[in-house]
């Protein structure tokens, strides 16, 4: 009885449950809790034994749980435009209201963001650390015009980093420890490297997973990258993942004829009319530079600093399109759903291009479809539906085409 | 007609016509002209290489071939401008475009122009976050310098660190200019109605600084042997452009002033000189951590907010009208936070949304509604 396997899955959900009571448990001790940005360099935070929530995840985990129209009509209410991002819209809301039903999270004594994903970020941040007269720490990463990171970048971020700590150190009351950011730095690599295991799988012919599941653990990707056990937790996904391609089993329910890269945030307040969708044409996800992107290694703080600024939407056109055309080619994907995210503006400026490139340089067609990340008003189950069916028939009719 | 008449026909005549403007400029001062897409721009660099900076700022334009980049929910300016490259209306006029990315918009913006407008060089300058640290002020150097080097490249010359220089000391005096004139419109608000106000700042997008700030110079002079006038409903400006005639008619017709602006577009541009410092780079990354009261500029403590209750509980207005673009999240963000601190300090506000035709008309009733609750 005592040998009872874990699967990956229990691990997660009792690793992202342990996310929010540690942070409720400091909370309740007077420790100062911060609220960081998602794709911040959490190492220095780990490395300070700072404790965490990160609000774009939060917001996810509403948006999912069908509970983000209550916080965004919030926060539409104390005047919030609805073309703003929709975490942000969540997450005002959420601050206003003081909670939610499905999952609370402690209110920020600090806030931490980089500018990596986008602009709008710095301005959410800005709002939440005004609206509670608390401390607002940028480490700015700043957009990358150029192909690769400059060197003025790179000098921009190192020399950040002192007046960072000393930030840190006043809003946490907490020491530099540069053992344990080596220490940290190291985890956060295994960690990077499972990842990148697991992805390998997740894109592998057959797939041995239904693709939205890569979902859920990049929640805890997100909140934990620099813990042992989140690294145990996605070492378990890729051996599980391992296991399965090699006894040809996948957990993708029914036939999957297409395989489907998936472009954007995803559609968090209607996944699973998405997956099912999906799936009811034959289709399985099979590679998304949604997730893709947490598989960062490096091997010294430079290598650190450049994968941060390397991120999704911190990239010029060439870079984000080159990123998407290798996946393609590397998943073998027969086509690719674009997500129009009426939220996220950083990232629909260059979709149309983005989409040009996929489909000409990956040589794969493309349906786009309009949605949000947060805000369900603004998706259609007939247009998507559509659009989903428009792009299997095409993929069809090519298929045809290559066989004749 | 009397010689502040002319003057402002003049002004008038440049501000609704840019592109004659521009063209008449060019051939006077044998100049090139570089675009600066909306705010912000160190315009003293495009200067200072013997070129011409030129204000992108949008235009009268149907939406088409844009649509080819943008999705429709994008800042208007920004789509107007890269409508009007695609159209070819820049074509022979700019020998350059320099794209400052202060928000998302303008990064795409950036990466539009380069592959839609492979014509006319794009030449991005990313500000930083962290504008009042040395670290901030250092990358913003390096920018600049990248820029720099660029239109030294295109313009074929070697800019000196005394050309910088003095196209430093030529803006500060310009802005000097820009403030006295803004400073003196306010007692003449019979003369200088909002449309008059916003055509003198506009104007000086498409003119040579040196030669217009002589004739701000002017204008401000003639306004002093006028007798002063106070209007019936002073206000103040804030946000990023409040161009649409529509509008600043609607102002006028409804007793409308303006006291005093933070528009990026106006006085926002104006307010503070470049300071003091080691070299014109180092000076020109300086004035970005001095910038303030804009939506574009990092500042947590919400200053703006602040600046704008005292104008008018000192009495230099009675209201606030905060005007941005459709779709521009600096201002989105930043308006919540100025409905509830206006509300709190019963001070009248109005937030503007500006597109296109239609919405102007739209913003017109509601700067009337706004005037019937100013005192």
């Amino acid at each position: 009885m005592g040998n009872e396997t874990i699967r990956a899955k229990d691990l997660l959900n009792r690793l992202l449950d342990r996310h929010y009571q540690e942070a409720w448990t400091a909370k309740r001790q007077g420790k100062p809790v911060g609220w960081v940005s998602s794709n911040f360099p959490q190492e220095f935070l780990e490395a300070m034994d700072l404790t965490v929530c990160y609000p774009e995840n939060h917001s996810t985990s509403l948006s999912a749980k069908h509970e983000s129209m209550d916080m965004i009509g919030e926060a539409e209410r104390l005047g919030y435009n609805n073309d703003l991002c929709g975490y942000a819209r969540v997450n005002l809301g959420f601050l206003s209201k003081g909670g939610c039903e499905s999952l609370q999270m402690p209110m920020p004594d600090y806030v931490v963001c980089s500018n990596n994903i986008c602009n709008q970020l710095v301005k959410w941040f800005e709002n939440v650390a005004n609206l509670c007269n608390i401390p607002f720490i940028v480490f700015d990463i700043p957009f990358n015009h150029e192909y690769e990171v400059s060197r003025s970048r790179l000098e921009y971020m190192r020399a950040q980093i002192p007046e960072l700590i000393a930030q840190l150190e006043k809003a946490a009351g907490t020491k530099w420890n540069e053992a344990r950011f080596q220490e940290v730095m190291a985890i956060s690599n295994e960690c990077g490297e499972q990842w990148q295991r697991a992805s390998r799988y997740f894109e592998a012919v057959p797939s041995p997973m239904n693709g939205f599941e890569m979902f859920n653990y990049m929640a805890l990707m997100v909140c934990a990258r620099g813990r042992r056990e989140t690294v145990e937790a996605i070492r378990l996904l890729a051996d599980e993942l391992e296991e399965r391609y090699h006894t040809g089993e996948t957990t993708f329910r029914g036939e999957p004829r297409f395989r489907i890269m998936m472009e954007g945030i995803a559609c968090w307040p209607h996944l699973k009319h998405n997956y099912q969708t999906l799936k009811n044409n034959g289709c399985n996800l099979t590679g998304t530079v949604y997730t893709e992107t947490w598989g960062r290694t490096y091997k010294n703080l430079d290598e650190m600093l450049r994968s941060y600024s390397v991120v999704l939407d911190n990239t010029n056109v060439d870079h984000a399109c080159d990123r998407r055309i290798q996946l393609a080619r590397r998943a073998c994907c027969d086509g690719a759903l674009i997500h129009m995210n009426r939220s996220c503006k950083a990232w629909d400026g260059i979709l149309y291009e983005m989409e040009r490139r996929i489909r000409s340089q990956a040589k794969i067609p493309t349906a786009v479809y309009d949605g949000d990340q947060s805000d369900p008003r603004c998706y259609s189950e007939g247009q998507y539906a559509s659009r989903v069916q428009g792009l299997c028939e095409v993929m069809e009719n090519r298929r045809g085409e290559g066989a004749q | 007609m009397s010689r502040l008449d002319c003057i402002l026909e003049a002004i008038s005549n440049d501000a609704k016509h840019p592109t004659t403007a521009i063209r008449r400029e060019l051939e006077r001062t044998r100049k090139k002209a570089v675009g600066c897409m909306l705010e912000f721009c160190p315009e003293e660099l495009i200067y200072a290489a013997g070129m011409l900076p030129v204000g992108l700022w949008g235009g009268n334009v149907e939406l088409s071939l844009v649509k080819r980049y943008f999705p429709a929910f994008f800042c208007a300016p920004v789509q107007q401008n890269l409508e009007l490259a695609l159209q070819g209306a820049f074509d022979g006029l700019l020998t350059a475009v320099i794209v400052p990315i202060l928000c998302d918009t303008l990064k795409s913006a950036s990466q539009n122009w380069r592959i839609a407008v492979p014509q006319i060089p794009m030449i991005p300058v990313t500000y930083p976050q962290n504008r009042k640290s040395r670290s901030g002020q250092a990358f913003l150097r390096c920018e600049l310098e990248d820029a720099l080097k660029k239109l030294e490249q295109i313009n074929r010359c070697k800019v000196s660190e005394q050309d910088v220089t003095n196209a430093i000391l030529l803006y500060n005096r310009y802005r000097q200019t820009m403030r006295e004139f803004a400073e003196r419109a306010a007692h003449h608000t019979d003369i200088i109605t909002p449309a008059v106000r916003h055509s003198v700042f506009q104007a000086g997008f498409y003119r040579d600084k040196a030669d217009y700030l002589r004739t701000v110079q002017e204008l401000t002079a003639q306004l002093e042997l006028f007798p002063q006038t106070k209007g019936r409903h002073p206000i103040a400006l804030t946000g990023i452009a409040l161009d649409v005639p529509r509008v600043l008619e609607a102002m006028e017709q409804n007793g409308l002033s303006v006291a005093a602006d933070t528009l990026a577009q106006e006085y926002g541009q104006a307010a503070f000189p470049v300071p003091d410092g080691d070299d014109g780079l180092t000076r020109l990354a300086a004035w970005w951590g001095q910038v303030r009261c804009s939506s574009l500029a990092a500042d947590p403590r919400k200053e703006r907010v602040e600046y704008m209750i005292r104008l008018v509980r000192e009495g230099r207005a009675q209201g606030v009208i905060v005007s941005a673009p459709s779709f521009c999240d600096p201002e989105e963000y930043d308006e919540p936070i100025f409905h509830s601190a206006f509300q709190a300090a019963g001070i009248p506000h109005l937030y503007l949304e500006l597109n296109d035709a239609p919405s102007a008309e739209q913003a017109a009733a509601r700067v009337q509604g706004f005037a019937e609750m100013l005192p």
